[in-house]
């Protein structure tokens, strides 16, 4: 069966296994573990999907609980993907705002009509600066 | 003269006024929110002329991959884009060059600045808030 926690502890190796299965991210896949903790400690709001102890998925938020939340990540292992989980992970997050809540994201391509079924507006003014390492 | 800080306290009723006087919509009479966004954001920049606060940017960030800039606010009668520039520039240095910057609330002209290096993303969406 599967489960959904918001901000149950993730250790690094969960993560990895998570993204590298997923084949998600594949420049944080070499970053030390010790920047990934930091990431995982200080990451304000997870939604995370398990499946006998598994970590099969995973939504991470920035946000102040208050105003604004930036869907910086989110990631479900292939062989549960297209189950409408991943809606399940957004719900979860929406809910746990809160309507008080705007929340942010950058959609991929393939994405955006799952997005806007689920209300997403384009947003026109996003910009970013990306990390070099 | 502008004075910038990282780590300066701001109270509700500072970032209330600030508020009033800049083209920011957002409504300040629950002063209780506010204090929860100043406290809830890990990131708080400021700009004071004395002790008058006239410019923040709030924003989250994890602290080792990626900073969101959720909220950039200058007080009308002061040079919105130089305040708003140095405020940025100031929290890209700060956090370094390993993590990136988000954010939908930079000025145009600052967006498309090439020395600011921030690029268009075209697939930004949003459910905005109900209030």
């Amino acid at each position: 069966m599967v489960e959904i926690k918001v901000n149950k502890r993730i250790t690094v190796n969960q993560l990895l296994t998570l993204y590298k299965s997923a084949g998600f991210v594949e420049e944080k896949w070499s970053y030390d573990s010790k920047r990934l903790q930091t990431m995982l400690d200080h990451t304000q709001l997870t939604a995370t999907m398990w499946e006998n102890g598994q970590l099969i998925g995973m939504a991470r938020c920035l946000t102040d609980y208050e105003d604004s939340c930036y869907l910086s990540e989110i990631v479900i292992l292939p062989a549960y993907q297209r189950k409408g989980l991943g809606k399940q992970l957004l719900k979860t997050i929406q809910a746990y705002l809160g309507s008080r809540v705007t929340i942010v994201l950058r959609a991929d391509p393939e994405a955006i009509g799952f997005y806007k079924a689920l209300g997403y507006q384009k947003l026109s003014k996003l910009v970013r600066i990306r990390r070099e390492a | 003269m502008i004075i910038y800080s990282a780590t300066a306290k701001i109270s509700s009723k500072q970032l209330a006024n600030l508020i009033a006087h800049s083209k920011s919509q957002r409504p300040t009479n629950d002063l209780g929110r506010l204090t929860r966004m100043i406290r809830n954001a890990n990131l708080l920049y400021s700009a004071w002329d004395d002790d008058r606060l006239v410019g923040v940017v709030r924003g989250f960030s994890d602290e080792a991959t990626c900073c969101y800039l959720s909220e950039l606010v200058v007080r009308d009668d002061y040079p919105q884009l130089e305040i708003s520039r140095k405020l940025i520039n100031k929290i890209h240095r700060e956090l370094g060059s390993g993590i990136s910057l988000v954010s939908a609330v930079i000025p145009d002209s600052l967006a498309t600045d090439e020395k600011m290096g921030f690029e268009q993303i075209d697939s930004g969406f949003q459910l905005p808030r109900e209030y």
